[in-house]
């Protein structure tokens, strides 16, 4: 690194998060306008502090546990077992060790079987349950994800004016349709609620989908009642429709 | 990046009007190469937005290249220090034909710099997606405290309760978290088109 300005990292984060007093300040933008690594640098760290805070959705999205990793856990602990098994088996021969491994993934194989098809057959015999009740209007997720109750979010919603607002909208928008990120999504949904009152009964709909989908049905219920109890609300019969879901299961 | 001026014999030249004799091609190519941070820095630190930063940020460059060989002979100084200087005086200029003063003392905030800091949205959004690709590279702890911090917007103290950890480790994990982030950015060729 070429640069030597003293405390230079911290000076810089300091500098993006307006921590920096005046003088500081003043001597660092003088820095900075001098050295491209610096000035670089504090590009970098106010646009990915800024996308933090603005796309936190996208940017902290956790993927769903994938099954390799699901599969090299349990290796993981296959492994360690057998170490101390190995241990105690040792004097034996390596035959009969090799015979103990088949048979325990003999065993680890077909209990997992059984257990893969009995989690089957109780998904689907949920998602059969969800059909019945689901509405037009409403879309369950199909095959291997959890059942997910869905609303579709109209293609260019217009609630407000405001441009920066409409911009924060359309992002918790993607995170909501496209990503499918229900417990950001509301938690976005439930910031901006909470600060512009005049947008919020449009929004509370898309809020209580997200409640549903994280089993926060009595968040969801109280939520919903509200809507229904609003007779100027655009979004009145899902509502009731998604009231009737909830007590049905 | 410099297309709005022509050089010819050493005289440079904007839409017919002579802007600088003494001044090079390659000097008056640096001043244009410092546009966008000019115009991060009158963002950053005097609140100027919109159009009104197109127009300051405009100015302070074609001031830049009007006078920066005078100021390079009498003074000899670096030229950073030279351009923010006049990005200085610009701004001062402005205000005070709006009378008017208003110097930036909270950070940026997300919605206010899009059309600025991001050319747009999508830009925000791409990088939003290729931060997501580099923090799964990141142990969980880090980003974890990322998260709380910059997302969610807790203070450190906060977070070491939350997370039942001693205050420093949560700073630990900020700043560390934000250089390694940093270095797995930079190894990214893609990284190099958002930040050029």
């Amino acid at each position: 690194m070429s640069c030597t300005f003293r405390d230079r990292s911290e000076t810089i984060l300091a500098y993006v998060r307006q921590e920096l007093n005046s003088e500081a300040q003043e001597a660092f933008e003088e820095h900075y306008f001098v050295c491209e690594e610096c000035a670089s640098d504090v590009l970098f760290y106010e646009k990915t502090l800024l996308a933090m805070q603005g796309q936190g959705g996208i940017v902290f999205a956790r993927p769903p546990k994938r099954r390799h990793e699901f599969l090299a856990s349990i290796q993981h602990l296959v492994n360690r077992w057998n170490g101390k098994f190995a241990l105690v088996w040792g004097e034996g021969g390596a035959v009969r060790a090799l015979a103990g491994y088949a048979l325990l993934i003999v065993f680890l194989g077909s209990s997992s079987f059984w257990l893969l098809k009995a989690a089957r057959t109780s998904s689907e015999a949920n998602r059969h349950e969800v059909d019945a009740v689901v509405v037009p209007s409403l879309v369950t997720a199909p095959h291997d994800a959890p059942p997910a109750t869905h609303l579709d979010w109209p293609q260019n919603l217009q609630l407000t004016e405001n441009p920066a607002l409409q911009a924060r909208l359309e992002a918790i928008q993607r995170t909501y349709q496209i990503d499918k990120d229900y417990q950001t999504a509301g938690e976005a949904l439930a910031r901006v609620i909470s600060a512009t009152v005049e947008i919020s009964d449009d929004l509370k709909i898309f809020l209580a989908v997200c409640l549903i989908n994280q089993n926060r049905s009595a968040e969801a219920t109280g939520l919903l009642k509200t809507i229904t109890s609003n007779s100027s609300s655009s979004y009145r019969t899902q509502a009731e429709n998604l009231l009737q879901q909830l007590q049905k299961k | 990046m410099c297309g709005w001026y022509s050089e010819k014999n050493g005289v440079l030249f904007r839409a017919g009007e002579i802007i600088s004799k003494t001044i090079t091609k390659v000097e008056a190519e640096w001043i244009a190469s410092q546009r966008q941070l000019v115009k991060y820095y009158l963002k950053k630190k005097w609140y100027i937005d919109g159009m009104d930063l197109e127009e300051v940020t405009q100015e302070t460059m074609v001031a830049a290249l009007q006078s920066f060989g005078n100021y390079e002979a009498r003074n000899n100084a670096e030229p950073g220090t030279f351009l923010i200087g006049i990005a200085k005086n610009v701004a001062q200029t402005y205000f005070r034909k709006r009378g008017r003063y208003q110097r930036r003392t909270a950070p940026l905030e997300f919605a206010d710099s899009i059309g600025d800091i991001f050319h747009d949205q999508a830009e925000a959004n791409e990088l939003g997606r290729l931060l997501k690709e580099k923090l799964a590279l990141l142990p969980e702890k880090y980003v974890q405290v990322l998260e709380l911090v910059f997302y969610k917007g807790f203070k450190e103290g906060e977070i070491a309760k939350i997370l039942n950890l001693p205050r420093d480790k949560v700073y630990n994990y900020k700043s560390d978290g934000l250089k390694r982030l940093r270095k797995l950015c930079k190894k990214d060729p893609v990284f190099k088109s958002l930040f050029p």
